[in-house]
């Protein structure tokens, strides 16, 4: 039989605020344990938490950002489960009144996921296991967090990774996020379930947690689907229940069944009051918002004329594509800048944090300014590169490196003049090129281009040059 | 009314173990919680819109940092501590 994969994801987003989402320890990652912490984030008794302004903001802005509707009246609640790397024995979360709703991504294959709600709530500590103890570190603790809960709308691994690629470049865009898996600024646990092809019903799901990276949540993923597969196959049938994903062994197992599902009580947070957001408020957050990294990549291919796989990987990183809005400023075209980005600059970084982060010696004011050179022809595309190879390793501009005399250009008369001296001192390249070997007329080329310090343009040298050899006999 | 299951359910929820001697005792406290509490649906509320506290709203902390406490501090009433970290006990505690 056929069987077509159903999955919907909750992914765990942790915001960039500079403070906890109910106390002013910072939230920075890592550091020694339990540093980043205070009575509140510990849950010592008689602590009140009091909610960071950011916090709601960024929520309320990444709800824009995935097209959703954003709740006049939104409450934060209780979530009560007994487990030690929660103090309070309670999480606060938001139960019915989430502050942001029915959203959408749309992917490229033309399919539309929804996103049920987005909310707000603290993190939970760290768990360390080690030499068969439990150890607990609470800097992680209160450090805020959205879930975004989407339906049920996937149907297979691809469309998961790039929703995932999707909502971690667009948290990065508009700032409230650096989404590192990693770190696990960025979880997601996939709720799986198979059934037959064109059956309407939806089979049994199981609930994959415990996934940081791509790769394991597409191993996860199929492994589960075929595991669910087999079952049903066999005449077994799916149990709901929630499985682990161990990336050592690359299998699924279960962590426990649905008679241990929690049962989580929820009941209103009494020390927080309502959350009001008006139209007003949602239109002074929406002009907080810049062009997402979708629009501009339409943008790019449409108005800049540049190809798909150049325009995204100029729009993966927010910091590159500015440095790129910014270099190109006044400028016909803005391949040349495309090209020394994607080409040269890259080239200078090893990993995507550093192209992510984009720390380079070299202005959008000194890169547009040798891309002025460039387009008004004083310097050629060679000495371009090497320019700005010294502006990267220097930080000077380009007016440093280049003499009057580089930037001078050269006229079609001084070039003839160079391709005539050419011909002259090496009379064997002449002579070669007229026992009909073309190759020969390259070893000129790069004689004029060395005696104009590559200012010449190679394609009229080598027109010149031909004329001639060609009018000599 | 709440049932036996229920009062035990819940007590396994809070990690709670209770001996059947309290079972009874328990139920008769837990029923006068609940009438206790539901008072309040005798509460007027067809005026508001919706529930608030104090008919506050939108109560905010600025997101500036403050200075966390000591590792030493908040460690202090831990019962048992390792390398910076609280280490959990054999029945699970802190």
């Amino acid at each position: 039989m056929k069987y077509e994969v159903v999955m919907g994801l909750e992914t765990h987003v942790e915001l960039s605020t500079k403070t906890k989402i109910f106390c002013g320890c910072t939230t920075e990652f890592g550091g020694d344990p339990n540093t980043h912490c205070c009575p509140i984030c510990i849950g010592l008794p008689g602590t009140m938490p009091k909610l960071n302004r950011e916090v709601v903001k960024y929520a309320i802005m990444a709800g824009l950002a995935l097209n959703c509707d954003i709740s006049k009246i939104s409450k934060m609640d209780r979530k009560n489960y007994v487990y030690p790397d929660l103090p309070k024995a309670y999480q606060i979360s938001q139960y019915d009144r989430p502050l942001c709703e029915r959203g959408h991504v749309d992917l490229s294959n033309g399919r539309r996921i929804g996103i049920t709600r987005i909310h707000i709530e603290e993190d939970a500590g760290k768990l360390v296991h080690q030499r068969g103890k439990t150890l607990i570190d609470y800097n992680r603790g209160g450090v805020p967090l959205i879930e975004i809960v989407s339906e049920p709308d996937f149907r297979s691994v691809e469309e998961v990774v790039e929703y995932l690629e999707y909502l971690q470049l667009t948290m990065r865009y508009i700032g409230v996020s650096d989404c590192k898996m990693q770190e696990g600024s960025l979880r997601c646990d996939v709720n799986v379930s198979v059934r037959p092809v064109g059956s309407e019903d939806f089979g049994t799901r199981t609930e994959i947690k415990n996934m940081n990276s791509f790769t394991n949540i597409s191993k996860a993923v199929k492994y589960e689907v075929q595991r669910q597969i087999d079952l049903i196959e066999s005449g077994g049938k799916v149990v709901q229940e929630t499985r682990r994903f161990d990336d050592s062994s690359g299998v699924t197992e279960s962590m426990r069944g649905k008679e241990d599902a929690h049962d989580y009580r929820y009941f209103r947070e009494p020390d927080l009051v309502t959350i009001f957001t008006d139209e007003e408020r949602v239109d002074q957050i929406k002009k907080l918002i810049p062009e997402l990294a979708h629009k501009k990549l339409e943008r790019y291919i449409k108005n800049y004329g540049l190809s798909e796989i150049d325009a995204k990987l100029l729009v993966k990183y927010k910091r590159v594509a500015d440095f790129f809005e910014e270099s190109i400023k006044d400028l016909k075209s803005c391949r040349n800048c495309a090209n020394l980005i994607l080409s040269l600059i890259f080239s200078k970084f090893e990993t995507e944090e550093q192209k992510e982060k984009f720390e380079i010696k070299v202005s959008p004011e000194a890169m547009n300014e040798l891309l002025k050179l460039l387009e008004a022809g004083k310097i050629r595309n060679n000495v371009a590169k090497k320019t700005l190879e010294e502006m990267l390793e220097s930080g000077k501009r380009a007016t440093d490196f280049l003499s009057e005399e580089d930037l001078k250009g050269l006229s079609e008369q001084e070039l003839k003049a160079v391709c005539v001296e050419a011909v002259r001192s090496n009379p064997n390249a002449a002579r070669d090129y007229l026992d009909g070997k073309q190759k020969a007329v390259k070893s000129l080329i790069g004689f004029v281009m060395k005696k104009t310090r590559g200012k010449a343009n190679a394609q009229l040298a080598e027109k010149f040059i031909i004329d001639i050899i060609n009018s000599k006999n | 009314m709440v049932s036996k299951e229920e009062l035990i359910n819940l007590a396994t929820l809070a990690k709670l173990e209770i001996s059947d001697q309290d079972v009874d005792k328990l139920l008769a406290d837990m029923e006068k919680i609940i009438d206790f509490a539901n008072q309040i649906n005798s509460a007027s509320v067809s005026e508001v819109e919706f529930d608030s506290v104090n008919n506050l709203q939108n109560v905010y902390r600025e997101d500036v940092v403050s200075r966390s406490y000591s590792q030493e501090d908040i460690l202090k009433n831990a019962k048992t501590v390792e390398d910076g970290f609280f280490r959990l006990d054999n029945r699970g505690q802190v």
